[in-house]
C-alpha cells in the first residue's frame, strides 16, 4: 500500500490514526509518506491538533451550546449536513465543567494507581472497537452469507447486520479479519477456542457486498469458505460477504433471464488476448431480428472484467428492470479497464480529465472492442444507442473516453468516480477539451449525463463528486445526480447506481 | 518520592499544589501526547500515567521553572513506553517520524494557535446533529457503538461522520484564518 498526499487514502489513514484504528498497512504507508513529504507532515499535525483540541477543550462545547442562542454573523461559511438526526439538547454550565474537571483531576491520580496495579497483573486486552462482545449480540437468527461455498455455515450474518466468521487454524498464533473497503479495514482480533477455531462477531456492518481478507500469522489470504472476488484494496482476489439490504432489485427473481457470455478477442494494440463479458437480454435468442442498444461498463481500480457480472449482479439487475419494463432490453459489455501497449507502464490510478492517460484503453475501445461487439452481436450500431459508464476509476475513464468521443456515445455515467482530488480544478468551459463550453450544444447532443456517489463514501470522494455536480449546475449542463443513502465506496452504491442509470437510457 | 504517601483521604497541601499545577497544564500535556498518540482514550491513559509519575517525582520539581515543559518530558517518556508496547504505532512513528512530528509541532505552534482560535466560532456554527455527534464522541466520551446505535448508523459510518465534521471544521477554520495558514 502506498499513500499519496493529498489523497483519499491520506484522509482515511489520518482519521484512522485519530481513532486509534490504523491498519498495519496504513501505519507503514503513512510512515513512509510522513518521512518524505513535509507538506503531508504539516497537514497531519494540523489535523491531529484539531482532533486533540476537540478532545481536550471542554469549553468548546459549553460556548458552542451558548452560541446556539445567537445568530452567527462573522462569515458566511455553511456546513454541509450529515444525514438527518436529532439529539436532545444538553444543558452544560460552567459550574458543571469545573466540577467535572475537579473529578477528572482526582481520577487522574486514582486511575494512575490503578494502572500501576494493572501493569503488575495484566488480565485483559484492550478490545478493538468494532468487535462486539458476545453479550451484546441479541439476534440469534444467523444465516450463512449467500456468497459462501455450498454447505458452508460461516461466515454468517444476522438481522442486526452483524457478521460472524470462523476460521480453523489450530497452529496459528494470530488470526485477524479485515472487512470492507480500505476505509473500513481496521484489523479485528479473533478469539481462539480450545479446538483451534477462531471466531469473531462484528458490530453491525453496512448493507450489501463487502470484500474481506483473513490474515493468519501475518499472511493475508482469502477465506476458504467463500467464493472469491477480484478487488478489495489491491490487485488481488478477496473473499466476499453479503449483508442483507432489505431490497430485492439485485436479487434473482422468477423473471425471464438473460445470459452472460464470455467473449475473447485478440487485441493487436496490446498484442494480447482480451476478454469481455457480454450480457444479452432475455429475448435475445428468441427474437433473432431484433437489434439492441449497448451499454459498456467499466470496473474500478484493482478490479477486472469479472466484477460487474459477479458482485455487481448486472444480469439480476437488468433482468428485473426489463421484466418490470423499467429499462429497455439492452446488451451490456464488461471489458477490462486496463490496456497497455507492450512495454507501456501501468495505467495511472489518478483520473485525468483530458483522457490522455487512458489513451491505450481509448484505442482498444474505439478501434477493437466496439467494432468486435457490433460485428458479433445484433447491435444498433450508432451513438444514440451506445452508452458508457463505470465505477470509481472506471467512472473517470468513462467520462474521459466518452467525452472525447461524443460522436460515438450519447449517454455517459460515472459512479463514485469523477471530480478529481477535492473537486480538482474542473471548469466546465475548458474541461474535456472544451466539449461543454457551449452548454446548449452539449445538452442537445448528450442524452444522459449521470453522476453518483454513496452518502457514506470517504470525504475526499464524496465531496469530489458533489463539487462536480454543483459545478455542472450553474454551468447549465443537464445531468442527473444520485446519492445512494447509507452506502460507502462499495458495490451496493454501484448496484443502485446501475439501477438508477439504466432506466434513463435509450429512450426513443 | 511521593508514591508511597499517596492517600485517598482529603488531599494534603502538597497534593493540592500538585493538582493545581497539573490541572493548569493537563490540556497541553494531553495535546503534546496526542501528537504521537492521537486516540483520545490512549492519550488519556498516558496522561494519567504521567500524572502518577509526576506526583512520584514532585519533590524534584523546581518551582522557579515552568511546570508544563517539565511535565511534558515525563509525558514524552510515558508516550514512548506506550508506543514501544504496540507494534503498529512503532511502525507509524519509526525512523525519525516521532521526533520530526514533535519538532515540527513546536515550530508550528504559533500558527496553530492562530488558526485554531477560530475553532470555537466554527463549532458554534455546526448544525445541531453534527454538534451532537461531536459532543457525544469528544465531550461525553460515549462509546462509538452507542453513538452509532443512537443515530441508526453503522460504526463505520459514525467514524466517517466524525471525519467529515473535522474536515468541515478545518475548512471553516481555514476560511476564518484567511491566507496566513500553516506553512
Amino acid at each position: 500500500m502506498r499513500i499519496n498526499f493529498p489523497s483519499r487514502e491520506f484522509d482515511d489513514a489520518v482519521a484512522a490514526v485519530c481513532h486509534g484504528l490504523p491498519s498495519d498497512e496504513q501505519a507503514r504507508a503513512l510512515n513512509v509518506l510522513l518521512r518524505q513529504d513535509a507538506a503531508a507532515r504539516d497537514e497531519y499535525i494540523l489535523r491531529v491538533e484539531l482532533h486533540s483540541r476537540l478532545a481536550s477543550q471542554s469549553e468548546l462545547f459549553v460556548s458552542g451550546m451558548a452560541s446556539n442562542l445567537e445568530p452567527v454573523t462573522e462569515n458566511s461559511f455553511a456546513f454541509p449536513s450529515l444525514e438527518p438526526r436529532r439529539a436532545e439538547p444538553r444543558v452544560i454550565t460552567t459550574q458543571n465543567v469545573i466540577w467535572a474537571m475537579g473529578i477528572a483531576a482526582c481520577l487522574a491520580l486514582l486511575i494512575g494507581v490503578a494502572w500501576q496495579l494493572q501493569r503488575l497483573n495484566p488480565t485483559s486486552n484492550a478490545a478493538t472497537p468494532a468487535v462486539a462482545p458476545m453479550s451484546d449480540v441479541a439476534a440469534t437468527d444467523w444465516k450463512p452469507s449467500v456468497t459462501n461455498l455450498a454447505g458452508e455455515e460461516y461466515p454468517r450474518v444476522n438481522s442486526e447486520r452483524r457478521a460472524q466468521f470462523r476460521i480453523k487454524a489450530p497452529d496459528a498464533e494470530s488470526v485477524s479479519v479485515n472487512i470492507g473497503s480500505a476505509n473500513m479495514g481496521s484489523p479485528l482480533t479473533v478469539t481462539k477456542s480450545d479446538d483451534g477455531v477462531w471466531t469473531i462477531t462484528t458490530s453491525p456492518l453496512g448493507i450489501g457486498f463487502h470484500f474481506y481478507r483473513v490474515t493468519i500469522d501475518g499472511t493475508s489470504v482469502a477465506d476458504p469458505s467463500t467464493q472469491i472476488f477480484r478487488g478489495g484494496g489491491g490487485d488481488w482476489h478477496s473473499s466476499g460477504i453479503e449483508v442483507p439490504t432489505g431490497e430485492d432489485f439485485h436479487e434473482r427473481k422468477n423473471v425471464p433471464r438473460g445470459e452472460v457470455r464470455e467473449q475473447r478477442y485478440f487485441s493487436r494494440i496490446t498484442e494480447s488476448w482480451r476478454r469481455a463479458f457480454v450480457y444479452t437480454p432475455p429475448d435475445y435468442d428468441s427474437n433473432p431480428s431484433a437489434k439492441y442498444p449497448v451499454l459498456y461498463l467499466l470496473h474500478g481500480g484493482g478490479e477486472d472484467e469479472t466484477c460487474w457480472p459477479a458482485q455487481g449482479r448486472v444480469s439480476q439487475i437488468l433482468d428485473n428492470l426489463i421484466a418490470e419494463q423499467n429499462a429497455r432490453p439492452m446488451i451490456v459489455v464488461m471489458d477490462r479497464g486496463v490496456a497497455r501497449r507492450p512495454g507501456e507502464p501501468d495505467t495511472p490510478s489518478r483520473p485525468a480529465a483530458d483522457g490522455s492517460r487512458y489513451a491505450t484503453l481509448d484505442d482498444v475501445f474505439m478501434t477493437e472492442l466496439i467494432p468486435m461487439i457490433d460485428q458479433t452481436f445484433r447491435t444498433s450500431a450508432d451513438r444514440e444507442h451506445r452508452a458508457l459508464a463505470g465505477l470509481s476509476l472506471g467512472g473517470a475513464q468513462a467520462f474521459a473516453i466518452g467525452l472525447r468521443h461524443i460522436d460515438q456515445f450519447a449517454s455517459l455515467g460515472s459512479f463514485s468516480g469523477i471530480g478529481g482530488p477535492s473537486g480538482g480544478s474542473f471548469v466546465p468551459r475548458t474541461a474535456y477539451g472544451g466539449i461543454m463550453a457551449d452548454a446548449d450544444a452539449f445538452n442537445r447532443q448528450m442524452r444522459v449525463l449521470f453522476v453518483s456517489a454513496g452518502a457514506d463514501e470517504p470525504e475526499w470522494m464524496l465531496s469530489s463528486v458533489q463539487k462536480f455536480h454543483q459545478t455542472l449546475q450553474p454551468a447549465g449542463i443537464n445531468h442527473v445526480f444520485y446519492e445512494s443513502p447509507g452506502t460507502g465506496h462499495e458495490w451496493h452504491t454501484w448496484r443502485r447506481s446501475l439501477r438508477e442509470f439504466t432506466p434513463l437510457l435509450f429512450k426513443d | 518520592m511521593h508514591g508511597s504517601e499517596l492517600s485517598l483521604d482529603a488531599p494534603s497541601a502538597e497534593q493540592q499544589r500538585f493538582l493545581s499545577l497539573f490541572l493548569r497544564s493537563e490540556k497541553e500535556i494531553f495535546r503534546y501526547v496526542a501528537v504521537l498518540v492521537p486516540n483520545s482514550t490512549d492519550a488519556e491513559d498516558i496522561v494519567q500515567q504521567t500524572a502518577l509519575a509526576l506526583w512520584q517525582k514532585f519533590d524534584a520539581y523546581d518551582p522557579s521553572l515552568p511546570f508544563t515543559p517539565w511535565a511534558c518530558r515525563f509525558a514524552l517518556n510515558k508516550a514512548r513506553q506506550w508506543i514501544e508496547r504496540r507494534q503498529r504505532w512503532q511502525v507509524l512513528l519509526e525512523r525519525g517520524v516521532a521526533e520530526e512530528l514533535e519538532r515540527r509541532r513546536e515550530e508550528l505552534r504559533p500558527e496553530l494557535e492562530l488558526k485554531l482560535r477560530h475553532l470555537e466560532t466554527c463549532m458554534g456554527k455546526l448544525p445541531e446533529d453534527q454538534r451532537a455527534l461531536v459532543e457525544g464522541y469528544y465531550y461525553r466520551r460515549s462509546a462509538i457503538e452507542k453513538l452509532a446505535s443512537d443515530s441508526g448508523r453503522t460504526v463505520a459510518a459514525t467514524y466517517k461522520g466524525l471525519q467529515r465534521i473535522r474536515h468541515a471544521l478545518q475548512l471553516c477554520i481555514d476560511k476564518a484564518a484567511g491566507p496566513q495558514g500553516v506553512a
